[in-house]
C-alpha cells in the first residue's frame, strides 16, 4: 500500500479550511498599473523679489517629499531621465514666454565604492579617500555619485523659441545630501560651492537641502485635528492672538523637520523676465518625462521630446481643491485650460468641511473671492491696464513691490499686510497652509477667522541670501521632532503640542 | 461630505507602506461605508497587498468593495477601472478589451485605461491592436506603468535592446510603492539574464530583495542565475525560499531538476508530490488551464494527457506567443509532431527572442 502523501495531507486540510481560487495558477502579467511619481513630484514652487537686491527675483523649484537624510546608500539625486522647468508668462494669456530648464546627469565615479559618498580625514590607508571639501577636484575623491546639471533658457513657445544654453563650460554641479559631519565635515561650506554665477545677474543652485515647507502634516491628514494648545478651544482650530502673531515658533511640531527635498533656485534680473513695461509676472515649475515611442527601431521611433507629469502654481492647489477624479488630468494639463477646473476652486472642498465640521461660518458659493489665485487682478498686479487673463493656477507676483525686510515680514504674507508674502508670489516662509484655511474661510471677504495648525515656522529657520532655504539636514545627526518632543515655543527645549 | 473625503485626498499620497495604506482606508470606510471613494481607496490597496503575497482572497475583498462602490454610482470611473483590474486578474481578457474600448470612448485621456487594453490584447495576441493603444498610454503618462509595459512589447516583438532600455526607464522612474520597483527591477533582470548578461541579472535581483524583501520572483532569478552557472546549492537555497513564499509549480520544476543533479532522488520526488498536489488542488477548483504547469509535466515526461489539456484549454483565455509556446512543447512531448510545428511557428510569430522558444524550436525541428 502507497505511503500516505504528507503535501496531500496538509494541501487538503488547507482546501477544507478555505477555497483557494487560483492562487497557483499561470498567471498574466500584472504589470504595475499606476506608480506615483516620486522624482517628479512637485512638493513646492516659490517665486519672490531677492531679500538682499530688489533688482533680482528668486525662483525655487522643490521636488521628490520627505527625503530621509539617514537613508544611504545613494541617497536622491535628481533623476536624469527627469526634465526639471521653471516657465514664466509675462503677457498674461497663461502661456510661457519664458523658461528655465534644468537636466541633470549622474556619474559614479568610484563603481566599487559601496556608497555614493564616502571619506574620512585625510584618507585611510588609500581605500577611503579624504573627508569630502570640494565638488570638484582636490577634496571630491569621495563622491562617487556625482551629478552635473545644464540649464537652459527657452525665449518664446513653439516653432518661435529660442533656446540659449546658459552652462557655463566648467560645469555645474548638484549639491548631495549631507551625510555627516566625518564625510562633509564642513557641509555649508560644501554647499555653499554649489552656488554658481552665470554672468549677466543669473545664479543657480541645486541640490538637496532641507525641507522649507512647515506643517503638522499628520493633524492636517487627520481631518484637520489640530492639537490643543495650538488653539482657544478644542474644536475649532483657531490660534490665540499671541501665538497668531508670531512668526518664529511653533505650538505645534513640523512633521517634516529633518526632512530634505532636492531644490532648484535660479536668481535673474527682473528685467529679464518681465515685458512691455509691466512689472507683474505669472510663473509656474513643470517636470516633464521624455515621451517614448511603443518601438525602438522602425518607422514610427521619431523621439517624441517631453510628457508633462506635474505641475504647480499655488501651493496645495491640487492637493486641497482638485477632486480625487481628476487630479491627474489636472497635472498633464497647462495651466491656461484651467477653466475646466474652476468649479473646484469656486466651491471648494474644504469650504464644506469647515462649514461642516468646525462650525466656521464660509461664504456661500460660488466662491468668486477666491479667483484672485487664478486670475491676474488688481489686489496683486495693482495696475488696473493689466487684463485678467484666462483662469489659470500661476503664480503671480508683482515685481514692483519691494522686499519686506525680516523684522517686519509676516508669515501670513497679504493677509498680515505684508504685501510682498503670498498670494504675491510666495518666499518660502509663507504660511501657506495658515493662509490657504483662511482664505477658503472668507478672509477675503471680511470673515477672518485665525485657523492655523499652530506650526509657524520651518523648525531649523531660512537663510536670508540666495538659495534662501537651508542646507540640507545631516544623516548622521538629523532630528524628526514629533508631537510632545522638544523643539517648539519661544524656548527651543519646550515640548510641542500632543 | 463629511471631514473624511479631505482625509481621502491625501491617504494615497502618503502610505506607501500597503499595510498602513489599508489601516486608513479601513477607517475611511468605516466612517463612509457608502462612498466610492473610500471603497475605491480600500480596494485598491487590497489589490496591491495581493500583488505582495499572491494571496488571492484579497482580489475577493476588493471585488466585494467594488461591487458596494459601483452600486452607489454605476459611473464612477475609478471604481470601473478597479472592475477591469479585477477582470484581469480573472484572465477574462476579451471582456477587459470590449469594456476599456467603450470606456475609452468617454475617458480618451485616462491612461489606466489605454494600459488595460494594451495588457488583454497582448495577452489575446492581438499585438497590432495593443500597439496604439500602449502608445497612448505612454504618450499620456510617461512613467514606470508605461515604460514597464514598452518594454514587454518591445521584447515580445524582438527588440530585447529596446527593452532593456525601456526597463532601465521603467526603474529609473521608481514610484512610490516598493514592490512596484521591485517588479520592475525582476523584469530588467529577466530580461539581462535572456540576453546571457547574468551579472546584471543577478543585480537586479538583489536590488530587488533589498527593496521588497519577500519577493518570490527575484528570488527564483537568483536561483535561475545560479542554476546557468552551475552553482546547485546556491540555486537550491534560492528556489528554496521562493517557495517559502509561494508554491508556484514551476519552483517545485527547478528544484527537482536540481536535486536530481545533485543525485537526490528522494528529494526529487518530494518536488513531483507537490506539484502532482498542486495540480489535484486545482482540479478540486474546476481550475484546468495552467500554461507553467503543462510545460513542467512537459519537461518531466509525466501526465502528458493532463499538460495537453492545460495548455489547450488556456487558448480559451490567451493566444499569446507564450501560449502557443507552451502547447507547441507540450505536443511535441506527446509525440503529436505535426501539431507541435504548427504552435511553434505560431509562438516564433513575432520574433520574440526568448531563450527558451529557441531551445523548444530546434527539438521541434528534429521531430519526426
Amino acid at each position: 500500500m502507497k505511503k500516505a502523501n504528507p503535501y496531500l495531507a496538509m494541501a487538503l486540510a488547507a482546501f477544507l479550511a478555505a477555497p483557494i481560487p487560483i492562487a497557483f495558477a499561470a498567471s498574466h502579467r500584472e504589470a504595475p498599473l499606476t506608480a506615483l511619481d516620486h522624482a517628479a513630484d512637485i512638493t513646492d514652487f516659490f517665486a519672490f523679489v531677492s531679500y538682499d537686491d530688489p533688482t533680482k527675483v528668486t525662483f525655487i523649484l522643490c521636488v521628490d517629499p520627505l527625503l530621509e537624510p539617514a537613508n544611504g546608500p545613494n541617497y536622491f539625486p535628481f533623476d536624469p531621465d527627469v526634465l526639471y522647468s521653471i516657465k514664466i508668462d509675462n503677457t498674461y494669456d497663461a502661456l510661457e514666454d519664458i523658461t528655465f530648464n534644468f537636466q541633470f546627469t549622474t556619474q559614479i565615479q568610484a563603481p566599487g565604492v559601496f556608497t555614493g559618498f564616502v571619506g574620512a580625514g585625510n584618507g585611510i590607508g588609500g581605500v577611503i579617500p579624504p573627508a569630502i571639501t570640494s565638488l570638484t577636484g582636490s577634496g571630491s575623491a569621495g563622491l562617487s555619485l556625482k551629478q552635473t546639471y545644464t540649464v537652459n533658457v527657452v525665449q518664446g513657445t513653439g516653432a518661435n523659441a529660442t533656446t540659449t544654453n546658459l552652462t557655463p563650460s566648467t560645469g555645474l554641479v548638484a549639491v548631495p545630501s549631507n551625510v555627516g559631519p566625518r564625510t562633509m565635515p564642513n557641509y555649508p561650506a560644501l554647499a555653499k560651492q554649489g552656488i554658481y554665477n552665470l554672468g549677466n545677474g543669473v545664479r543657480v543652485f541645486a541640490g538637496t537641502v532641507d525641507d522649507p515647507f512647515y506643517i503638522d502634516l499628520g493633524a492636517t491628514f487627520d481631518s484637520l485635528n489640530f492639537r490643543p494648545g495650538a488653539y482657544q478651544t478644542g474644536t475649532v482650530p483657531i490660534l490665540s492672538p499671541e501665538d497668531d502673531a508670531n512668526n518664529s515658533y511653533n505650538t505645534a511640531a513640523d512633521t517634516l523637520s529633518g526632512f530634505n527635498v532636492n531644490c532648484i533656485a535660479i536668481e535673474v534680473p527682473i528685467a529679464m523676465v518681465t515685458a512691455n513695461g509691466k512689472s507683474t509676472i505669472g510663473a509656474w515649475g513643470v517636470t516633464s518625462r521624455p515621451q517614448m515611442t511603443v518601438r525602438s527601431s522602425g518607422p514610427n521611433t521619431s523621439s517624441g521630446g517631453f510628457v508633462q507629469v506635474q505641475r504647480m502654481g499655488n501651493p496645495l492647489i491640487n492637493e486641497v481643491i482638485i477632486g480625487t477624479g481628476d487630479k491627474d488630468n489636472w497635472s498633464r494639463s497647462i495651466p491656461s485650460q484651467d477653466s475646466q477646473f474652476a468649479k473646484y476652486a469656486l466651491n471648494p472642498l474644504l469650504a464644506t468641511v469647515f462649514n461642516v465640521v468646525y462650525g466656521v461660518q464660509v461664504p456661500p458659493a460660488p466662491r468668486n473671492d477666491l479667483l484672485f489665485l487664478m486670475q491676474y487682478l488688481p489686489i496683486i498686479t495693482g495696475d488696473s491696464t493689466i487684463p485678467a487673463g484666462p483662469v489659470a493656477d500661476l503664480l503671480r507676483l508683482n515685481t514692483k513691490i519691494p522686499p519686506t525686510p525680516m523684522a517686519n515680514r509676516s508669515r501670513l504674507g497679504l493677509l498680515g499686510g505684508d504685501t510682498a508674502g503670498f498670494p504675491n508670489g510666495r518666499r518660502v516662509s509663507d504660511d501657506v497652509t495658515d493662509i490657504s484655511m483662511r482664505a477658503v474661510a472668507g478672509a477675503l471677504v471680511g470673515n477672518n477667522v485665525r485657523l492655523g495648525d499652530g506650526v509657524n515656522t520651518n523648525d531649523v529657520g531660512y537663510q536670508e541670501t540666495f538659495p534662501y532655504v537651508q542646507w540640507a539636514n545631516s544623516g548622521r545627526d538629523r532630528r524628526h521632532i514629533n508631537p510632545g518632543d522638544p523643539g517648539c515655543f519661544a524656548v527651543f527645549m519646550a515640548p510641542c503640542a500632543r | 461630505m463629511t471631514k473624511l473625503s479631505i482625509l481621502l485626498l491625501f491617504v494615497s499620497a502618503v502610505f506607501a507602506d500597503t499595510d498602513g495604506r489599508i489601516a486608513e482606508a479601513r477607517k475611511a470606510v468605516a466612517a463612509s461605508p457608502d462612498t466610492p471613494a473610500a471603497l475605491n481607496e480600500l480596494a485598491s490597496a487590497y489589490l496591491q497587498k495581493m500583488r505582495e503575497t499572491t494571496d488571492f482572497s484579497y482580489l475577493e475583498r476588493a471585488e466585494k468593495l467594488v461591487d458596494k462602490s459601483l452600486a452607489a454610482d454605476s459611473n464612477d470611473l475609478d471604481s470601473l477601472i478597479l472592475r477591469n483590474q479585477i477582470e484581469l486578474n480573472r484572465h477574462h481578457f476579451h471582456k477587459v478589451v470590449e469594456n476599456t474600448r467603450a470606456l475609452v470612448a468617454a475617458h480618451p485621456q485616462e491612461p489606466r485605461l489605454w494600459g488595460m487594453m494594451a495588457d488583454s490584447l497582448m495577452e489575446i495576441g492581438d499585438y497590432d491592436g495593443a500597439e496604439p493603444a500602449l502608445a497612448k498610454m505612454v504618450e499620456l503618462q510617461p512613467g514606470l506603468s508605461s515604460y514597464n509595459r514598452v518594454s514587454w512589447f518591445r521584447f515580445l516583438t524582438g527588440d530585447a535592446q529596446g527593452a532593456i532600455e525601456a526597463m532601465r526607464r521603467a526603474v529609473h522612474a521608481s514610484g512610490t510603492v516598493p514592490e512596484n520597483l521591485a517588479w520592475c527591477l525582476v523584469d530588467l533582470g529577466n530580461l539581462y539574464f535572456k540576453t546571457g548578461s547574468l551579472d546584471e541579472a543577478r543585480a537586479n535581483y538583489r536590488a530587488a530583495l533589498d527593496l521588497f524583501p519577500a519577493f518570490h520572483p527575484a528570488f527564483a532569478g537568483l536561483g535561475r542565475v545560479a542554476a546557468a552557472r552551475h552553482e546547485i546549492p546556491e540555486a537550491i537555497l534560492n528556489y528554496r525560499r521562493a517557495q517559502s513564499i509561494v508554491p508556484m509549480p514551476e519552483y517545485a520544476a527547478e528544484l527537482r531538476e536540481l536535486y536530481l543533479a545533485q543525485g537526490k532522488a528522494a528529494e526529487a520526488t518530494q518536488e513531483e508530490a507537490l506539484l502532482d498536489v498542486i495540480d489535484r488542488l486545482a482540479k478540486a477548483n474546476f481550475e484546468n488551464t495552467d500554461r507553467n504547469l503543462a510545460i513542467v509535466y512537459a519537461d518531466e515526461g509525466r501526465h502528458l494527457d493532463r499538460a495537453l489539456e492545460l495548455a489547450r484549454n488556456e487558448l480559451e483565455f490567451r493566444r499569446d506567443v507564450y501560449t502557443y509556446d507552451a502547447l507547441a512543447w507540450v505536443e511535441f512531448r506527446a509525440g503529436h509532431c505535426a501539431e507541435a510545428r504548427e504552435s511553434m511557428t505560431r509562438a516564433l510569430e513575432r520574433h520574440t527572442p526568448d531563450p527558451l522558444f529557441a531551445k523548444h524550436a530546434r527539438e521541434i525541428a528534429a521531430c519526426r
